[in-house]
């Protein structure tokens, strides 16, 4: 079900979720998107090149939780109509994030809304950037 | 001191600290040959389950739903995006490597991605640029449907590259590159 431009304010929140992110989802993650960078499984790789000296979440994995919030708040996947994320802060495996948005704008003449995104770990640092993430999404 | 000389010494520093600076700015604009990408409906299911979407006729029996009928979740895109990175990364003009994170992605719809769409995945380097010891290489990729050739999407990744594939210590440079991998 689709939702209405006339149900949506500027400041209106999405409603937040938790989500927890351990060593298997991220090799689900890896064999359902084909991006195997040892950096999200071994930790021995990991070791040396990652930012955070560990294992790390792959971005798209935030960002595809993201996503379906969106899609979830819009009304189907064809309502989301740009995506667009700065990943900042890396996850650790094993983190819990915080996913959440609100609206930024609402234009009537297209009925298309423009979202601030994020999701952030328990300290507040942005693994997607609250600051300068963004979905347009169409409503109905 | 002559400031010519001490010029000298600070470029020949700054060449000291970067020594894995490579890429090569004269690809910039370069398009590699497109790739055919095929929507199965086993390959949205994974996708879906992986990131947690509930959609009942993703799940459906292939009796009951139609492949056509399935619609895909949006960042289901990166697998035909994202996923063409690796060809990117391996051009041998081009210079890069591993020691990487992804700094950034967007995408723009024309139409959500549907079961059975054979999509035609064209990506072009738009951006190389440096500042200190980091490297940025931005990638497009344009979806359209191989048949018609009407488009569905825009997929665009920033990377940003850290300045040795093996010698660097965990932590460094962090800071200032942000990004997952």
């Amino acid at each position: 079900m689709s939702r209405a431009a006339s149900e949506v304010r500027v400041g209106d929140a999405l409603p937040t979720e938790h989500i927890s992110l351990d060593q298997g989802d991220l090799v689900r993650y890896a064999g359902a998107s084909g991006d195997f960078n040892p950096l999200h499984w071994d930790a021995e790789v990991a070791a040396r090149v990652s930012p955070t000296g560990g294992v790390i979440a792959h971005g798209m994995l935030s960002l595809g939780h993201v996503s379906r919030m969106v899609t979830d708040w819009a009304g189907g996947p064809e309502r989301v109509r740009e995506l667009d994320a700065v990943f900042r802060a890396p996850a650790p495996v094993g983190s819990t994030l915080a996913l959440g948005g609100e609206v930024l704008a609402v234009d009537a003449e297209t009925g298309l809304a423009t979202l601030r995104v994020w999701a952030v770990l328990p300290d507040g640092a942005g693994v997607i950037d609250p600051r300068r993430s963004r979905a347009v999404v169409a409503l109905s | 001191m002559d400031p010519g000389a001490a010029a000298t010494v600070t470029s020949v520093a700054a060449r000291t600290r970067s020594p894995g600076i490579a890429l090569n700015p004269d690809r910039l604009g370069h398009a590699y040959p497109p790739v055919t990408y095929e929507v199965s409906r086993e390959k949205l299911r994974e996708y879906a389950r992986a990131t947690g979407v509930v959609d009942p006729a993703l799940e459906a029996d292939a009796a009951e739903v139609p492949l056509a009928s399935l619609t895909a979740p949006p960042t289901f895109a990166a697998t035909f995006t994202v996923g063409l990175l690796d060809r990117v990364i391996g051009d041998p003009e081009l210079g890069a490597h591993w020691n990487l994170v992804h700094s950034s992605q967007r995408f723009r719809f024309t139409r959500a991605v549907r079961g059975g769409d054979v999509l035609r995945c064209t990506p072009r380097i738009t951006e190389v640029t440096s500042r200190r010891a980091l490297e940025r290489l931005t990638v497009e990729v344009t979806v359209d449907e191989a048949g018609s050739g009407e488009p569905v999407l825009v997929g665009e990744t920033t990377l940003v590259l850290r300045e040795d594939a093996t010698s660097q210590a965990p932590g460094e440079a962090s800071g200032e590159a942000g990004g997952q991998g």
